[in-house]
């Protein structure tokens, strides 16, 4: 009695429902954030639907059978299947950046290729910023400045302001300024500096971009990498290896909460 | 326990002369019963004084309806056979013969396609379906009356069956049968092999998996959790414009014919290249999404190196690369004007190196597996006719290409994950004019980023190369993707796949040396 169904077809469909499933489900939860720019939510409804529409076509023909059936070929789909669904999504961004940093591994952020030398490029390079995005999308606003002098950054306007700052220092130059970021450091710096960095991401994973301004403060040291943290301080316009631009001088740093979402998203339109 | 083996193909396409051959061999002498079925009734007959077992039944199956839990009851229950070789008619569709239940201890083992060579070709064309339906669930395609190529029968073979052995004839044949029929040899079943091979280094990463999370050594759990997240993050960037290739292609399968395609690139020498160049702007898809659209070009009868220029090019005079670009690079429009110029030169320069080596088209196709309709062809025929069921037809067949595709993207794309992992980022900092270059080409190649987001990685790189490297990065990456490549394998020979990645190299390194050389340290 074997034999009665064309199992490459009925796997066929399975993997393409499970895809379809697995979408619907990143989408509604809000996942997909973890891996790809929210821009591209729009095409993965799409796959999300035209896959379940597959499967739904692809059935009825599982049940010509065929003789010489070989599903193995498929097996490779569950591969990223169950990476998905064994490795948890929410532990893994803090770890994964932090295997970037983490010094023996010498590694970049996460691609070989963007690097230490991106990250300099990321805090020194003074377009590096506005050229990503026209438009932040999730900063409906700018920081502004509270009664005691301090301009605090919060979570959501992170992106907006860093285009900001890179675009036009001098506003903020010798100003208060306090934001969150993730502890940075790169090679060649000194004891006392570090970047509480936010990770951009350009189009997914395999572009996360530490985004940030250099701090200096004696207090620096005492924290470890990708650690969130507050910092307060003034803003200079500084030479920095040939580079001008902001550097912040820490009045105080105090332990903070992780930020809501993980990565910062500048969008082009 | 009875063996049942099916003979199929046309009428005089040797089955008879198969089956003789089978049964005057020294082996047949170990099975006590030998029934054959002969559902046709052919130009050959059988001589009995030539055949070696002395116990073997004839019967006639003239109708199809005798083809039946039936009848396969009785001749287990009457005669029980050691043997069944059955002669099927090659008008029936294998179907039949699949789907009747049969009784304990009756298996049908293998199912073997006699093909005339001399005819095999015509045929498929001129009968399509029937005959596809039989060839792609065989396991095994002969060949008789060969004579001279057998390149194109084979890949005639391949396109709709990936997996059967073929033979044309003499030595290989014989041994292959008497490795099948004589119960001396040991029958290992090589695919189920290959597919518990399979399933072992899937519970094996698995476990590893579980491993890793349970005792967590942090290190380690890190990297690969990492690893895991540029893994998934690509392949979900690249699994909706691969899916939307997918379906283009699937709309060219269906609705085009071939011959319009075919004219349109053919009909001027000069133009075709040209055109291959504009039509890029009109598919603003990621080029992942261009693979399966220039291989189906190619398997519709387009000319390969038109095809090539046509996937080469599109990621460079794609709309959203254009756009992508000048927002990575503010106030340098030139770099546009580069990327494009650069672009359009380097898949010319490919295309007519490809166009001059003389490759044999027909035979640079693979035939692999998105040809291949695994449903057979019956099975993937839209049950509904008219325009319902062509859109039927492109959801299929747009389904079957992507996961043909898909598996190629999965170790294209892990492949990339685990290098930016390993790779130390100290290696991409240096000095001169050919090593930039040469480093950002490598990247490129392994970094496998989208055309339409590189611009952005390739900007972040101007710190610490020179200008010409960048560009050569960001023109060259989504030529020469490593992910992209491997979907390119999908379809075309690996051999034709490590060539072109060549060519792209050589000619790459070339005209951007050349460029740095002219320009002497000044900027763009």
């Amino acid at each position: 009695m074997k034999q009665k169904i064309n199992s490459e077809i009925l796997l066929e469909t399975v993997i393409c429902f499970l895809l379809s499933i697995l979408l619907f489900y990143a989408l509604i939860s809000g996942k997909t954030a973890d891996y790809v720019h929210p821009r591209i939510n729009g095409y993965l409804w799409f796959a999300a639907v035209a896959l379940l529409i597959i499967s739904i076509i692809l059935l009825p023909a599982a049940f010509t059978p065929k003789h010489n059936a070989k599903p193995g070929r498929y097996l490779l789909f569950f591969v990223p299947i169950l990476f998905v669904i064994l490795i948890p999504v929410g532990t893994v961004q803090s770890k994964a950046i932090s295997f970037g940093n983490a010094p023996a591994a010498g590694t970049a952020v996460n691609s070989a290729g963007t690097s230490s030398q991106d990250k300099g490029a990321i805090i020194s390079d003074n377009v590096s910023s506005d050229d990503i995005g026209v438009e932040a999308s999730s900063a409906p606003s700018l920081p502004k400045e509270d009664s005691s002098g301090v301009i605090t950054v919060q979570d959501e306007q992170f992106a907006k302001w860093y285009q900001d700052i890179n675009q036009d220092m001098e506003k903020y130059n010798g100003k208060t300024l306090k934001f969150k970021g993730q502890v940075f450091r790169m090679k060649g710096f000194a004891k006392n500096e570090i970047v509480p960095a936010r990770y951009a991401m350009v189009c997914c994973t395999a572009d996360l971009q530490p985004c940030g301004i250099l701090c200096r403060g004696s207090e620096a040291s005492k924290y470890k990498e990708d650690e969130w943290i507050w910092v307060t301080g003034k803003i200079e316009i500084e030479k920095y290896m040939n580079q001008t631009m902001p550097v912040c001088y820490i009045t105080k740093i105090e332990k903070a909460e992780k930020a809501k979402e993980d990565y910062i998203y500048f969008t082009y339109s | 326990m009875t063996r049942i083996e099916v003979f199929c193909g046309f009428l005089e396409s040797g089955k008879t002369t198969l089956i003789q051959h089978i049964l005057e061999q020294e082996y047949i002498q170990n099975y006590g019963k030998i029934l054959i079925l002969q559902c046709e009734d052919g130009e050959k007959e059988f001589h009995a004084s030539a055949i070696r077992n002395r116990n073997v039944l004839l019967d006639q199956i003239d109708q199809k309806e005798r083809i039946c839990y039936e009848l396969f009851y009785k001749i287990k229950l009457e005669l029980n056979p050691d043997l069944v070789l059955i002669e099927y008619n090659g008008t029936w569709p294998i179907e039949m013969l699949l789907t009747v239940p049969m009784p304990r201890n009756c298996k049908i083992d293998r199912i073997f396609f006699c093909a005339d060579a001399s005819t095999f070709v015509f045929y498929m064309k001129s009968t399509g379906g029937l005959m596809a339906n039989q060839l792609g669930n065989a396991d095994a395609v002969l060949f008789n009356r060969v004579s001279g190529e057998s390149g194109l029968l084979k890949n005639t073979v391949r396109s709709l069956n990936r997996s059967a052995f073929v033979s044309f004839g003499g030595k290989s044949s014989d041994s292959f049968f008497k490795m099948l029929f004589d119960p001396k040899t040991s029958r290992e079943d090589q695919y189920q092999h290959q597919s518990y091979k399979l399933i072992a280094f899937i519970s094996l990463v698995c476990v590893c998996m579980m491993l890793t999370v349970l005792f967590n050594p942090s290190q380690l759990y890190a990297s690969i959790q990492s690893v895991n997240m540029i893994f998934i993050g690509i392949l979900m960037q690249a699994a909706p414009f691969l899916l939307i290739g997918a379906f283009v292609s699937a709309f060219l399968q269906v609705f085009i014919p071939d011959a319009t395609l075919v004219r349109l690139f053919t009909r001027h020498k000069w133009l075709g290249f040209p055109l291959a160049v504009i039509l890029g702007f009109f598919f603003p898809v990621c080029d992942c999404g261009i693979v399966p659209i220039a291989s189906r070009l190619t398997q519709k009868g387009v000319p390969l190196p038109e095809a090539m220029v046509f996937m080469l090019a599109a990621p460079a005079v794609n709309p959203v690369t254009i756009l992508s670009t000048l927002y990575a690079f503010p106030g340098q429009p030139q770099y546009v004007l580069y990327r494009i110029g650069f672009g359009i030169l380097i898949s010319l320069i490919a295309g007519s190196v490809l166009a001059l080596t003389h490759q044999k088209f027909s035979l640079v196709l693979s035939g692999g597996s998105t040809v291949a309709c695994s449903c057979g062809s019956t099975g993937c025929t839209p049950r509904h006719s008219g325009k319902i069921g062509k859109m039927e037809a492109v959801f299929m067949t747009a389904g079957q290409e992507f996961l043909g595709m898909g598996r190629y993207i999965i170790v294209g794309s892990l492949l990339c994950a685990i290098l930016q992992q390993a790779i130390p980022a100290s290696l991409f900092q240096s000095t001169g004019m050919i090593v930039p270059i040469f480093l950002m080409l490598l990247a490129a190649f392994f970094m496998s980023v989208c055309s339409t987001s590189n611009a952005f990685i390739g900007r972040s790189f101007l710190n610490v190369f020179p200008p010409v490297a960048v560009l050569a990065f960001i023109v060259i990456g989504p030529m020469l993707d490593l992910s992209n490549l491997f979907m390119l394998g999908a379809n075309f020979r690996k051999k034709f796949v490590v060539r072109l990645a060549g060519i792209l190299f050589v000619t790459g390194l070339f005209v951007f040396l050349l460029l740095s050389l002219l320009l002497k340290g000044r900027a763009l």
